[in-house]
């Protein structure tokens, strides 16, 4: 999903969805070539994306890949799909806003649905402690404390916004 | 709302808030006290001297007709009167060892219904009335050293005639022809003091009052204000959980009506009570009567009742207008920008007095009416001006902040004005006293200049009590050091004799017990101009006249040795020229050469020579002088004034001034008036610190290097306090110059190279003091976030 | 855990009614500037009777300032508050204060108990201020501070209490007169994690089994986990679009 959100920032060559890639995600591990071949076939099939100018002769690093109309609106719902709250997600998160900045959406608008798909949860853990014994409880405030950590996160970042758009831009 | 109930719980529930209650009523006792006291004084300085002026203004010939002009019989509604009773010009009276008393002559009928103040019956010829002090006086010394001058006793003189409770006056009889011969002598029917000369004096005491009495006020106010930031939180939580305007005013007055009127009724007790240990107080050498001084207990508790609804009205008007816009900790009261309006009371006070000022040089109707509108314009205008340097200080500041901001360098700076600007009315509070004091100052230091300028004009020398040139004193002590010994009694004549009747006299007195010497000086009229100097000695000897053709004194030669002038020095001829430097003024003119050689007198005949005055010597014993003295006084001689030492003469003429004695008492009232400021930034200072005592402490526990951070913020902060400074002394400058102009109708102002030194000490004081309190109050603190954590103390 | 179970009875609230769809506040287009500063740039909220409201948003975002415009305790420049069908935002301030004194109750962050008075007093104080009887109004503070738990801190100062405690005690003040909503301003912002855990169940717990509306300005989100809903403030505007 990555990669079609960053096709749709404008059309690339494959070895230009790489080494984008590594340079805004890479921080933990680098893409190997064979992976994003698979994603662009896997793309391909589902109607996401298409050749512009296909180079007979050249491997997908030298093809010329563009967004379809599909691929645009499978980005617009993955961007805006509160992802389900658990620990974690950051990496998702932190790559659907980055996405989001690029093609110049409404950041702002996926952080808070997913403040708000986070403090829906911490409701609900809040309930289910009431009442409840003592490892049910600790269970319950454990998931609370790393949901109040993502949300801090998500605060950090929202403030951040306009620094992270100006990094990305460069 | 149990308005009692709410109050008790919230304003006086332990030990510390009862404390501040306490704090409060003590203060506004003492300030109390201290308003009633200074009143009693201002009002006792007037009582007494209008009671004690009935001689002087009978005399002075404004009032009755010259005795010279009685024909036939004294009727028994008329008097005769003569003499001075030594308040208003010491020169006039009688002199013994170092005091002075005044003595008054009177002629009258045997039958007089004129009510002479103290005198029951009058003393007939040859009798006199004493003060009590005075009688005192009297039988302490052989009746030959001072009694014998006066005749014989016959009573005490009553209070009613006196000052002060140590005035020296004597009241003696005289029969008609004797006191004709008296050159002051005066018929009138009735006699009376009064307090002041003109209505230019009563204006400048009223206004001097003002000045005096108004910080005391402001001191009162800012007692009132104690712990006004706590309660001030108190109120805020109240307004929060519900509690209307109306009830927070309800509580505010209870509070401050209770402490003020149990404050200010214990301090006017306490002034009516400690008047009688004042009046022991002396001021211009004068003790008072206690009724002089004492507030009549209706008075003062009127005044007490008046200084307690003010401080409620106050602290209501206050309550009802704060607002509530602060927002739990995180933002502090803020203060509303101060309005152009507070510049509004000094502009009127300037209108008034410049209109005053306009109105006394135009009269545009009759005297009476004009003098009571001016007056009237003068002491409003004042009072408008100094209440509004109090209302328009903070706006003030806020302008020296925002101008001083563009200037400043550090960091520290820019916190520091950014500071004032939000807190102008806070940061007034705390030097309003002393912004005062400046302007009190300014205005008496300014005024007081005109006093060296009129006694140039009189020709003596400058010697007032406190604002001094001390090398003016110097210099002159010097020159007339150069002459005749300070001890030698000089005698003046009135006019009628020849050379030999001095001759004869001189045998007589020569033969008198302690008389080692008796040299006549005459004078001698010339109509050509002559060595320098020679025409001051027609000044200097009093009773002789001062003619439009110059004169020289003259003197045998043989009697120069009396005056100590060495026997080396004199010329060989009968007849010598006194030298200036010889004469008995102690104003020696300024070209005196001190080495100048004694002339030989030159004149055609001895009929030229007028008997002027004698000098007597004595062995130096103080009390035989007095001997000699009273030997003159009761001898036939006719003697133009009290023979007096040349040391005494000196020293009377440095006091004889209605503005000097305003000098004097002006310097008394800067240094009240910067006392009672001081104590009002003092008290601001120590609530300033109460109420910041919790960010305060919280500074000290985030570590903050206060020492470096404060020594920097003084450096900044001295510049809107100097511009403030700068103004409040500048209005009192212009002020001074606005008052003199106008009470002089344009005759005086003020000259600044007359100011005393003195003046910029207390300026450089106030500034310190001002920068300390400022200091003491910054809360610099409340900006760092670690304190939001940090909950109570 | 020393959290008691809250309240049985607390006096001047009438039965419970369950949280219905009835607005009790309305808020339309609230406008506030502070000198040049614009805290709410148009504010549109509707609270429902027997919700939990939390607000939410950065400091500096207006969240404090729309609080006291809907307690009454600032008057908007633009827009208008209406509570129980009645417009706060154009009355006096002593009609104002009338009105929080009678209806409303205030747990904020800093010093509202006053520091040199008891417990107890402090609790006492509202009732005072409707004009009860010293004796009464201390027998119904007692009365509600032992409900709470705290009848061992009742003749404490502030300053010797624990936050939690001082926290509670300011939820028994707020509560002693019977309001009808409740205003919070950050109530567990100076305190631990059990602390504010045990406060935010009182207070959910009592405002619920009483009926009583509750609005919390809170940046803290396991507080305004406690919340029925949430509104997210920013820049002085709502910005979320998620009310039920």
């Amino acid at each position: 999903m990555i990669l079609l959100g960053l096709l749709e920032t404008g059309s690339a060559y494959g070895y230009d969805l790489k080494h984008r890639y590594d340079r805004l995600f890479g921080l933990r591990k680098r893409l190997a070539f064979g992976q994003i071949y698979a994603t662009l076939a896997r793309l391909m099939r589902d109607n996401c994306i298409e050749e512009l100018a296909a180079e007979a002769g050249h491997g997908p690093e030298r093809r010329r890949y563009h967004i379809t109309d599909t691929g645009l609106r499978r980005v617009e719902s993955w961007l805006f799909t509160p992802d389900i709250p658990h620990e974690n997600l950051q990496s998702n998160l932190f790559a659907k806003t980055v996405i989001a900045l690029l093609i110049d959406d409404d950041a702002e608008r996926l952080l808070d649905g997913q403040r708000h798909a986070h403090l829906e949860r911490m409701r609900q853990l809040t309930s289910e402690k009431r009442g409840a014994d003592f490892a049910t409880a600790a269970l319950c405030d454990h998931a609370l404390f790393h949901l109040e950590a993502d949300l801090r996160w998500i605060d950090l970042i929202s403030a951040r916004l306009r620094d992270l758009r100006e990094s990305i831009e460069r | 709302m149990k308005t009692l109930a709410c109050a008790r719980l919230l304003l006086a529930h332990d030990r510390t808030s009862l404390l501040r209650l306490l704090g409060i009523v003590c203060g506004v006792a003492v300030g109390t006290a201290l308003f009633l006291t200074l009143w009693g004084f201002a009002q006792g300085l007037t009582t007494r001297t209008e009671r004690a002026t009935w001689p002087d203004y009978a005399t002075d010939g404004t009032a009755g007709m010259p005795a010279g002009e009685l024909t036939g019989e004294l009727s028994s509604d008329q008097i005769v009167i003569s003499g001075n009773s030594a308040v208003l010009y010491s020169s006039l009276a009688d002199h013994f060892l170092d005091k002075r008393i005044g003595v008054v002559s009177i002629a009258a009928t045997a039958d007089s219904t004129v009510a002479v103040p103290g005198a029951h019956p009058l003393p007939g010829p040859g009798e006199y009335l004493a003060s009590p002090a005075a009688a005192a006086l009297i039988a302490e010394y052989p009746v030959e050293a001072l009694g014998e001058r006066y005749g014989q006793p016959a009573g005490i003189l009553g209070d009613e005639a006196l000052g002060s409770p140590g005035s020296l006056l004597i009241l003696r009889g005289m029969t008609l022809e004797e006191i004709r011969e008296q050159p002051d002598a005066t018929v009138v029917s009735s006699l009376a003091g009064k307090a002041f000369s003109t209505s230019t004096f009563r204006i400048a005491a009223i206004v001097g009052s003002i000045a005096i009495l108004l910080p005391v006020l402001l001191l009162i106010s800012i007692i009132t204000r104690l712990g006004a930031a706590q309660r001030s939180e108190t109120f805020a939580t109240l307004r929060l959980i519900g509690a209307t305007p109306a009830q927070i005013a309800r509580l505010a007055v209870l509070e401050t009506g209770v402490t003020s009127l149990v404050g200010a009724v214990l301090g006017a007790v306490l002034a009516w009570a400690a008047s009688p240990l004042f009046a022991q107080i002396q001021i211009d050498n004068e003790r008072f009567f206690a009724s002089d001084i004492q507030p009549s207990l209706p008075f003062a508790l009127g005044v007490a009742l008046l200084i307690t609804l003010a401080t409620t009205f106050v602290a209501w008007v206050r309550a009802l207008r704060s607002q509530n816009t602060d927002l739990g900790a995180s933002r502090e009261l803020m203060e509303k920008r101060p309005g152009l309006w507070r510049l509004v009371p000094v502009l009127l006070g300037m209108l008034a007095l410049v209109g005053g000022g306009w109105l006394s040089s135009n009269p545009v109707m009759n005297l009476g009416v004009s003098e009571l509108l001016f007056g009237a314009l003068f002491v409003a205008g004042f009072a408008a001006i100094l209440i509004g340097l109090v209302l328009a200080g903070p706006l003030l500041t806020w302008w020296a902040s925002r101008f001083a901001a563009r200037f400043s360098r550090g960091a520290a700076g820019v916190i520091a004005f950014a500071r004032i600007r939000q807190h102008p009315q806070a940061t007034f509070r705390a030097v309003g006293g002393l912004v005062v004091a400046v302007f009190v100052a300014s205005f008496f230091f300014a005024a007081i200049t005109i006093a060296h300028v009129e006694e140039e004009g009189d020709g003596r020398d400058s010697q007032q009590g406190g604002a001094e040139s001390s090398s003016d004193t110097a210099g002159a002590s010097e020159r007339s050091a150069v002459g005749a010994s300070p001890d030698l009694l000089h005698a003046s004549l009135s006019g009628g004799y020849t050379v030999a009747d001095m001759d004869a006299v001189q045998e007589q007195l020569k033969a008198a017990d302690g008389v080692t010497g008796v040299a006549p000086v005459y004078y001698h009229e010339r109509p050509t101009a002559t060595e320098e100097g020679s025409n001051t000695e027609g000044e200097a000897s009093g009773g002789a006249e001062a003619g439009p053709s110059e004169g020289i004194a003259v003197l045998r030669a043989r009697d120069a040795a009396v005056l100590g002038i060495p026997e080396a020095e004199v010329p060989d001829a009968p007849w010598i020229e006194l030298p200036p430097r010889y004469l008995p003024s102690a104003s020696v003119p300024e070209d005196a050469d001190p080495e100048a050689s004694i002339q030989a007198a030159q004149f055609a005949d001895s009929s030229e020579l007028r008997p002027s005055y004698l000098f007597v010597g004595y062995d130096g014993d103080p009390l035989m002088r007095e001997r000699i003295r009273t030997v003159l006084l009761t001898s036939s001689l006719r003697l133009a004034m009290v023979p007096l030492t040349i040391a005494e003469m000196r020293d009377d003429g440095a006091t004889d001034s209605f503005v000097q004695e305003y000098a004097y008492l002006a310097n008394l009232g800067v240094l009240i008036a910067t006392a009672v400021s001081g104590i009002s930034m003092a008290v601001s200072t120590v609530s300033s610190i109460l109420d910041r005592r919790r960010t305060l402490a919280l500074m000290r526990l985030a570590g903050m290097p206060h020492t470096t951070l404060r020594r920097m913020i003084a450096a900044e902060t001295l510049l809107p306090l100097l511009v403030v400074f700068l103004l409040s002394a500048g209005l009192g400058f212009v002020v001074a110059q606005l008052l003199l102009s106008g009470l002089t109708a344009g005759r005086r102002s003020v000259i600044f190279s007359l100011l005393d030194p003195t003046y910029f000490v207390v300026l450089a004081l106030s500034l310190l003091l001002a920068t300390a309190a400022i200091l003491a109050t910054f809360p610099t603190a409340r900006r760092s976030t670690a304190l939001s954590v940090t909950r109570f103390e | 855990m020393n959290s008691s179970a809250p309240p049985s009875t607390l006096p001047g609230i009438p039965p419970a009614t369950s949280p219905g769809a009835t607005p009790l506040i309305t808020a339309r287009d609230l406008h506030l500037a502070f000198g040049l500063t614009e805290a709410l740039r148009g504010v549109d909220l509707t609270i429902r009777s027997g919700e939990i409201l939390a607000i939410m948003g950065p400091s500096g975002s207006g969240k404090s300032t729309l609080l006291h415009i809907l307690a009454g305790v600032l008057v908007p420049d633009r827009g208008s508050v209406v509570y129980n069908g009645q417009r706060i935002s154009t009355m006096n301030e002593a009609e104002r204060a009338r009105l929080r004194l009678a209806e409303f109750g205030f747990v904020f962050q800093f010093g509202q108990l006053l520091p040199d008075l008891s417990a107890l007093d402090n609790v006492s104080i509202p009732l005072l201020l409707g004009g009860m009887s010293r004796r009464e109004a201390l027998a119904r503070s007692e009365e509600l501070l032992g409900s709470f738990g705290l009848s061992s801190c009742k003749d404490k100062r502030p300053p010797q209490l624990s936050g939690g405690q001082a926290q509670r005690v300011a939820l028994a003040r707020a509560l002693v007169a019977g309001p009808r909503v409740l205003f919070a301003d950050e109530p567990t912002g100076s305190l631990d994690s059990l602390s504010s855990e045990q406060v935010m169940e009182m207070l959910a717990a009592t405002v619920r089994g009483f009926g009583v509306t509750l609005v919390v300005v809170t940046h803290d989100a396991r507080t305004a986990a406690y919340a029925d809903r949430e509104v997210i403030v920013r820049d002085g505007q709502i910005r979320s679009g998620f009310e039920l």
